[in-house]
């Protein structure tokens, strides 16, 4: 008996080593895959989109799977979703993946980890958002007017105009 | 009436085939092992500390939970619903139990004259 729980400890300890590896492997995958979905341009209609399926090929280069991460789910986060701003703050990449917390039924065995990766870097605007913004500026003196009264923060003459 | 020449000769029987003995013991000290071990493990003390259901094994879930989430100690259960997840302030963002954000800005830098 006391061997049975010495190794069932020992067990335990050995299986959390191999889930937090996994874990910030996955934490890396993530922040990789925000920061791709941050920086991310094609200066189209479909930036969003675009941007969304390069960041998920990027975390999906990372061959996650040879940690033992089957379960894993990923999803971007764009600031089209959430209804309020607060919400919107919360724009980049999420994945989430289960592991059992030990090998040994008997030392907690039956109980799922959910571990939960986050990498909120936001999201820039196209170059071509930045340049419609500078040519709405240039032509139209009202609402240049609006933006020398910092009544509109959108406007900006800054380096790449955004 | 039981005859004396008999028991004696029963006697010496008895002392002379000892060769089960020790297995009768060690059979009857796996049976009190094995009772002692089934008591053990199936009482409710045990169950709530290291069985399968323990609150010792839910506190490592949550701990191990919310420090891979926000880099910190705590014991919160974590909301995975990404629906309702970011509709209510993140520990990572604010500090609830302080009433402040982990955001900090600088004051500012003194006029020179």
């Amino acid at each position: 008996m006391t061997l049975g729980f010495v190794l069932g400890l020992f067990f335990l300890f050995i299986q959390l080593a191999f889930n937090m590896t996994a874990g910030y492997v996955v934490h890396y995958a993530t922040f990789m895959a925000s920061r791709t979905y941050l920086t991310h341009d094609n200066s189209g209609g479909s930036a969003y989109q675009a941007a969304e399926e390069e960041a998920r090929s990027v975390f999906n280069s990372y061959k996650l799977s040879n940690f033992n991460i089957d379960n894993l789910e990923f999803v971007i986060r764009s600031p089209q979703e959430g209804a309020d701003r607060y919400e919107k703050f919360f724009t980049g990449a999420v994945s989430i993946f289960s592991k059992s917390l030990s090998l040994i039924k008997l030392i907690g065995g039956d109980k799922e980890v959910n571990y939960l990766s986050e990498s909120f870097l936001g999201k820039e605007p196209t170059r071509r958002s930045c340049l419609e913004r500078i040519c709405e500026i240039i032509a139209d003196k009202v609402r240049y007017e609006q933006c020398r009264n910092l009544q509109n923060g959108h406007h900006t003459l800054f380096d790449n105009g955004c | 009436m039981v005859d004396e020449k008999n028991i004696s000769a029963f006697s010496s029987f008895l002392k002379q085939h000892e060769e089960g003995q020790t297995a009768v013991e060690y059979i009857m000290l796996m049976a009190v092992i094995v009772i002692f071990a089934l008591t053990v493990f199936r009482s409710d003390a045990f169950r709530n500390i290291l069985g399968e259901e323990s609150y010792v094994f839910d506190l490592l879930k949550n701990s191990l939970e919310y420090n891979y989430v926000h880099a910190g100690a705590g014991l919160d259960p974590q909301d995975f619903n990404f629906e309702s997840r970011y509709q209510s302030p993140h520990s990572s963002l604010i500090n609830e139990r302080k009433g402040i954000t982990h955001f900090y800005i600088t004051l500012k830098y003194p006029d020179s004259n």
